[in-house]
């Protein structure tokens, strides 16, 4: 066991995990499963509306980035934004099947039981809008309370870094410093390398 | 104040505070913002997964190895379906409602002909249906399929017969027109309640695609009645 695999299992660090998983790692992908299994189950759940299709989906989706994993590099972007790159790819895949297969008579059926089958659906059924909200989800999760205080008043409240400063009580540089690393850890954890 | 993604943008007094990451372009700045604002309950609680699709994946992941040789990103052929089965059945039972006509079991030669059991196929995936009996002739056991409502498949529609935990099941060939089928001997058909019919692309697999449409079991005909 290396000590990224030890990382991982103790802290549930993100970057360590990705190391691990390019690396090949015998356990990566069960621990990449139980760290983002939910985050991809829930984006083909919310995006295909079979949920046979939504299992099969997610199953390909860690296959797959399991045997391509030498194509994913931990500096380009996150594991989560690659897992989730690669389930768009599938997500639209199968959107394409199904039309083919089922023709304007599935948009009829779908239509007729929205609302009985898609409890959690929200109203916008983008999968690119789906994906970047669940993923910035995910990502605020994993920034430091600080910088998540910092970024939030940012985003909620709309306040500048100097009108933070003054309602932490911090001095503007540590403000800023926060808010750098924050964005930058987002950004990053946004990034969907190509699946190929 | 309403919420500005753009960082100190909206505020002229504030200009210093615009570039409050130089390594960040501004667009990519007010993105993350627009999604975060954007977020919405649904997408900070995840959806837990069945535990079937880890099994499955397990399942790939050593076939692969025991293969010794890296094999084509497919998920297990065939996959535990026992709890998808009752999820998809409440989930589809409106649509299913509307489109399944039930078809009257073809009772024509009573003389040599008991049905055993019959079954209504519900559409897995909103399309089509079909109903299905079981009927013992002269000692051979045979399946009726009446289907309703299929598309033209792009490959072919293929009959399986499932077992309860559908670890195992049976192929009885592609969709006939005539709708009969022979219970391969050897066959218990008690062991394999399940009917399944499965869209089955040209790709020279023979096995079971996992995209099935059409599913039921079967109840027993009692024969007092």
């Amino acid at each position: 066991m290396t000590l990224d695999t030890i990382a991982v299992r103790h802290e549930t660090d993100d970057e360590a995990l990705s190391r691990i998983f390019a690396a090949g790692d015998p356990d990566a992908l069960r621990m990449t499963y139980d760290r983002y299994g939910a985050l991809v189950y829930t984006f083909c759940r919310r995006t295909l509306y079979s949920s046979s299709d939504a299992e099969d989906a997610s199953q390909q989706v860690f296959l797959i980035a399991w045997q391509r994993r030498d194509r994913f590099d931990p500096e380009r972007g996150s594991l989560a934004g690659w897992l989730i790159g690669i389930a768009r790819n599938i997500v639209r895949e199968t959107q394409r099947r199904r039309a083919r297969l089922h023709g304007r008579r599935d948009r009829l059926v779908e239509a007729a039981r929205s609302g009985t089958d898609r409890g959690s659906m929200s109203a916008d059924l983008d999968p690119d809008a789906i994906a970047d909200r669940l993923l910035m989800a995910d990502a605020l999760q994993q920034l430091t309370t600080d910088q998540r205080r910092v970024i939030e008043l940012a985003f909620y409240s709309g306040l500048t870094q100097s009108e933070i400063a003054e309602e932490l009580d911090t001095p503007l540089g540590t403000v800023k410093s926060h808010a750098r690393r924050g964005l930058a850890r987002l950004r990053h954890h946004l990034e969907a390398c190509d699946a190929g | 104040m309403p919420a500005d993604p753009r960082w100190g943008e909206h505020n002229a007094e504030h200009d210093h505070d615009v570039d409050l990451d130089r390594d960040l372009d501004l667009p990519t700045q007010e993105r993350l913002g627009r999604i975060a604002l954007a977020l919405s309950d649904d997408d900070r609680t995840l959806l837990q997964p069945p535990p079937g699709i880890w099994a499955a994946i397990e399942r790939a992941i050593d076939l692969d190895s025991s293969a010794g040789v890296e094999r084509r990103a497919v998920p297990a052929r065939f996959v535990p379906r026992g709890r998808r089965w009752t999820a998809a059945a409440g989930a589809v039972a409106v649509a299913a409602t509307a489109l399944v006509a039930v078809m009257v079991v073809d009772g024509s030669d009573p003389a040599d002909e008991t049905v055993v059991a019959t079954a209504r196929l519900n559409a897995l995936t909103g399309v089509g249906g079909a109903s299905a009996s079981l009927t013992d002739e002269e000692g051979v056991a045979h399946l009726h399929l009446q289907t309703e409502g299929l598309p033209a498949p792009t490959g072919f529609y293929e009959v399986w017969l499932l077992a309860s935990d559908a670890q195992s099941l049976v192929s009885l060939g592609p969709l006939r027109q005539d709708g009969d089928y022979v219970i391969p001997q050897g066959i218990d058909p008690e062991a394999y309640p399940i009917v399944d019919v499965s869209h089955e692309p040209l790709d020279g697999d023979p096995t079971h695609s996992a995209d099935s449409l059409l599913r039921g079991d079967f109840k027993r005909v009692d024969p007092a009645d």
